[in-house]
């Protein structure tokens, strides 16, 4: 069970800012995420992918969205989910 | 040509004189409006040696062919001077709505030279322009003075110094419409030597358009653009630019506790999401904007004021390691008030907290001291004690007392908040930014970070310098325009040339338009180098150079600058010594300067 | 030395472009600026089937040994880095294009993805040959305002800041004429659904 980090707009539709969740891979946490917030679901995915610009991050590195999905999760790991954010 | 005010206005405060003549079309052509026009003349008008405190020193306000037209964030406007903080050029952009009015009172620049005997303010109404004793002015703050000169939203407005300019501190801002500012690099120091109190200005005309059914049409899409884009619709509106807080710290690229540190274990608290549970009362936005980044916070001291910004409160908070929003919205208001620089006053006060902690000067400043911060901005404003030394920025400060090497600074200008051994191209911007170390003269965050158009290798070297040229272009036309950059998250610069094609009735090609880009960049570049800059120049502080980040997913690294710095000078064109060639000069039709 | 990432993203999108019928196993062309250099294909390599050394890397502004390896399409792809802001360059042979490349003089979709992303595609014509300063010229002019431009009879040529942003762009241009060659075949009256559509044409 990893430890899940949610940010902005995540934050206001899940009403939570940090969630424990199973999963073996990244794409299987987000599966489980989705299935328990699916209010969720509109800010981070579109029709089955991944939003583009959604950033996901794994103990501060950031995940390529494209290849990363697959990454295994271990319990010392520290996911952070932010939904497109910008700023100067 | 439509688009343009073809009217310069010069008033010289030495003489009282108020003169005006036309704007040079040429020269429009080729550097558009903001901060390309502004450039352009400060070469002509500010040559090499001018001391920026001096009535030598000239302001130049600029708007552009866009300003006043009503397309999105058609609201900005540059100034343009010699910097009093770093000695280079300064071009400093803000909004609010003191640039459309100032496009509507039928001038494209408004050029102040001098110094008047006693404080003095200018008011252009439509042509009109006067000189009026601002005696009872002097001394009062940005509010009180914008409020007594009569600013009211759409119809008159006002641009001011506060104490902090009137008393010459170099890292002082020119505030308009109460809380917008014009701050990197001092310009407000400028304004309060020339004894110059104020500008207001009272317009009525409008600006033309030489397409109307293409101008409509590019209104249209780029409503759809930004509509479309989370990062205009959503993220900035309800968060505020603050939503970086977290974002920025969990990669390890918020620089804490004057850059000894890359990560703050206060950012949470200091965060956008924490300001929208707290202190935010509503957004607010710009004239002509759709996108409300603005906040509007309330605290029991403050009451309701505008603010704060991302780099504010990454200055004042991770900077000083303070995680006490509270304090952090009070010292805001007051750098607006004051008429400070928000960025350069915080890292200022995080400087001195470090050189106090390593025992270099003496005082109570210690990094955590939220309850400082008050007090010392009002210190420097009126320089008394140490705020003496602290008012004449972090790099003067950390010099005087001995430990030059704890100002975090390019050139002189303190760097923001990203810590640039998380992010290569970050550094490799911050070093060669015109005008001192500036994330907003070509910001990696987009490619390095945010995946914007896609996300790049942080920690990559090899290459990055094509990325940062392309922004450092493509920023410095989107500043000539004049518009705002949050615009460019949602809608590509393609839109912008053919609004501007539109307006103007001058095809500007996509590539053409970066192309004053890059010829602003370039002539900035020979303003720099003719003021005595070199290469040598082009660096980071030794802490981000060779103290390894100590955190999170960053640590170990340096900033690996000369690798990229070559490549750069090599891709823009340059010699190996970072001076643009003939060849190069010429192929932006600089040859003669 | 070429980084293993980019020879990474070269091979995927060239893979891509084959897949998709875009090149022939041989036609085709991919580069990417960094700094000062280019990287671009190999002569005689496989796009669809791309190696690490079927990666050349030479200088933008003159020649240098990587020139002798270099595709012969080596020069229009400099005087685009040159001439534009480019940073990536694809160059394709997607068939529906070329075949409406044929009769008129701009490519104005009609579906809702690429009039929302492209507007219009320029079509261009140049009877040189590749490689001549010429047709390198032509391409770079039209490229200064258009992200993606076609060639008549022979291809397109598109730009981003990655690689994958301009191969974005040639993939949508096929599909948008995909989609148009279908409703030629529908023949049934369209019925317009966006606002302001009259104005794609004059993007």
């Amino acid at each position: 069970m990893a430890l899940i980090k949610l940010y902005a707009i995540l934050r206001t539709a899940s009403g939570k800012k940090e969630l424990t969740l199973p999963g073996e891979s990244i794409q299987e946490v987000l599966g489980n995420i989705c299935r328990e917030y699916p209010g969720l679901v509109r800010f981070l995915f579109e029709e089955e992918k991944l939003r583009p610009r959604v950033i996901l991050t794994v103990n501060g590195q950031t995940l390529d969205p494209a290849t990363g999905l697959n990454q295994s999760v271990s319990e010392q790991d520290q996911i952070g989910i932010f939904p497109p954010v910008a700023g100067g | 040509m439509t688009g343009w005010n073809e009217k310069i206005l010069d008033i010289d405060l030495t003489t009282g004189s108020i003169k005006t003549y036309p704007l040079d079309m040429t020269m429009a052509r080729l550097f558009v409006g903001g901060r390309g026009l502004g450039v352009r003349l400060l070469w002509d008008l500010v040559g090499p040696g001018v001391d920026p405190l001096s009535p030598e020193n000239v302001l130049i306000f600029t708007n552009g062919p866009l300003t006043g037209t009503a397309y999105q964030t058609s609201n900005r406007f540059s100034v343009s001077t010699k910097s009093p903080l770093t000695g280079t050029i300064l071009d400093a952009n803000s909004g609010g709505f003191w640039g459309m009015q100032f496009k509507r009172t039928g001038y494209a620049v408004l050029i102040v030279r001098g110094k008047a005997e006693k404080p003095v303010y200018i008011e252009i109404k439509d042509e009109k322009a006067e000189i009026h004793d601002a005696s009872h002015l002097w001394g009062l703050h940005v509010s009180e003075t914008t409020s007594r000169l009569g600013q009211d939203r759409n119809r008159r407005n006002v641009l001011c110094v506060g104490p902090a300019g009137e008393n010459l501190s170099r890292i002082a801002a020119i505030m308009n419409d109460g809380q917008r500012a014009l701050a990197r690099g001092g310009p407000g120091a400028v304004m309060g030597s020339k004894n110059l109190k104020a500008i207001v200005v009272e317009g009525s005309g409008k600006t033309e358009v030489a397409d109307p059914e293409q101008y409509k049409f590019m209104t249209y899409e780029t409503k759809k653009l930004l509509a479309a884009s989370p990062l205009t619709s959503q993220a900035l509106p309800e968060f505020g630019t603050v939503v970086m807080m977290n974002l920025v710290n969990n990669v390890g690229a918020l620089a804490t506790r004057n850059h000894q540190h890359n990560m703050f274990e206060g950012a949470e608290a200091i965060s956008g999401e924490t300001l929208s549970e707290t202190y935010l009362v509503k957004s607010d936005a710009c004239w002509a904007c759709p996108i409300h980044c603005t906040r509007i916070s309330k605290t029991e001291k403050t009451g309701e004021v505008e603010g704060p910004e991302f780099q504010t409160t990454w200055a004042f908070g991770a900077q000083c390691g303070i995680a006490d929003l509270e304090a952090i919205i009070e010292a805001n208001f007051l750098c607006n008030d004051l008429g400070f620089d928000t960025i350069s006053a915080g890292s200022t006060i995080g400087c001195a907290m470090e050189l106090s902690e390593r025992g270099y000067v003496d005082s109570d400043l210690r990094f955590g001291r939220a309850d400082l911060l008050a007090p010392t901005l009002e210190d420097m404003a009126y320089r008394r004690g140490l705020g003496a030394d602290m008012a004449e920025g972090s790099w003067r400060l950390a010099t005087t007392y001995g430990a030059p090497e704890l100002s975090m600074s390019v050139k002189g200008l303190e760097m923001p908040a990203y810590d640039p051994r998380g992010m290569q191209g970050q550094g490799l911007l911050l070093a060669t930014s015109n005008r001192g170390a500036c994330h907003m003269r070509g910001n990696m965050l987009g490619l390095e970070v945010l995946g914007l158009p896609k996300l790049i290798d942080r920690f990559q070297v090899q290459g990055k310098s094509s990325y940062v040229i392309l922004n450092q272009n493509s920023s410095a036309a989107i500043d000539s325009l004049v518009l705002c950059k949050f615009a460019s998250m949602g809608v590509a610069d393609e839109y912008f040339a053919r609004t501007l094609t539109a307006v103007t009735g001058i095809p500007y090609a996509t590539g053409d338009m970066i192309r004053v880009g890059e010829r602003v960049w370039n002539l900035e570049r020979m303003y720099n180098l003719r003021e005595g800059f070199t290469c040598k120049d082009d660096t980071l502080p030794t802490r981000l150079l060779h103290e390894p980040a100590p955190d999170g997913p960053t640590k170990g690294w340096v900033v690996q600058l000369e690798p990229m710095l070559k490549e750069y000078y090599r891709a823009r064109g340059w010699d190996s010594n970072g001076v643009p060639t003939p060849k190069k000069l010429a192929e932006l039709e600089l040859q003669e300067l | 030395m070429i980084d293993e990432r980019i020879y990474e993203m070269f091979r995927e999108i060239g893979r891509d472009l084959y897949g998709q019928n875009m090149i022939s196993s041989h036609g085709g062309n991919l580069s990417i600026r960094l700094g000062d250099k280019v990287i671009i294909k190999r002569r005689g390599a496989m796009l669809g089937a791309l190696k690490p050394h079927d990666l050349i890397e030479t200088r933008i502004d003159k020649n240098d040994s990587g020139v002798a390896l270099a595709s012969t399409e080596l020069l229009v792809h400099r005087t685009v880095y040159q001439q534009t802001p480019a940073l990536a360059i694809c160059h394709c042979h997607p068939r529906t294009a070329i075949a409406f490349s044929l009769s008129r003089d701009v490519i104005v979709p009609i579906d809702n993805e690429a009039s929302y992303l492209l507007k219009k595609i320029p079509v261009i014509t140049e009877e040189f040959a590749s490689g001549t300063p010429q047709m390198a010229n032509k391409v770079a002019e039209a490229l200064q305002n258009y992200k993606i431009i076609m060639l008549r009879g022979h291809g397109s040529f598109s730009t981003g800041q990655t690689l994958d942003e301009a191969f974005f762009w040639s993939s949508t241009l096929e599909e948008a004429c995909q989609i148009m060659l279908s409703a030629k075949l529908i023949n049934e009256p369209f019925i317009e659904y966006r606002k302001m559509s009259e104005s794609y044409s004059k993007f």
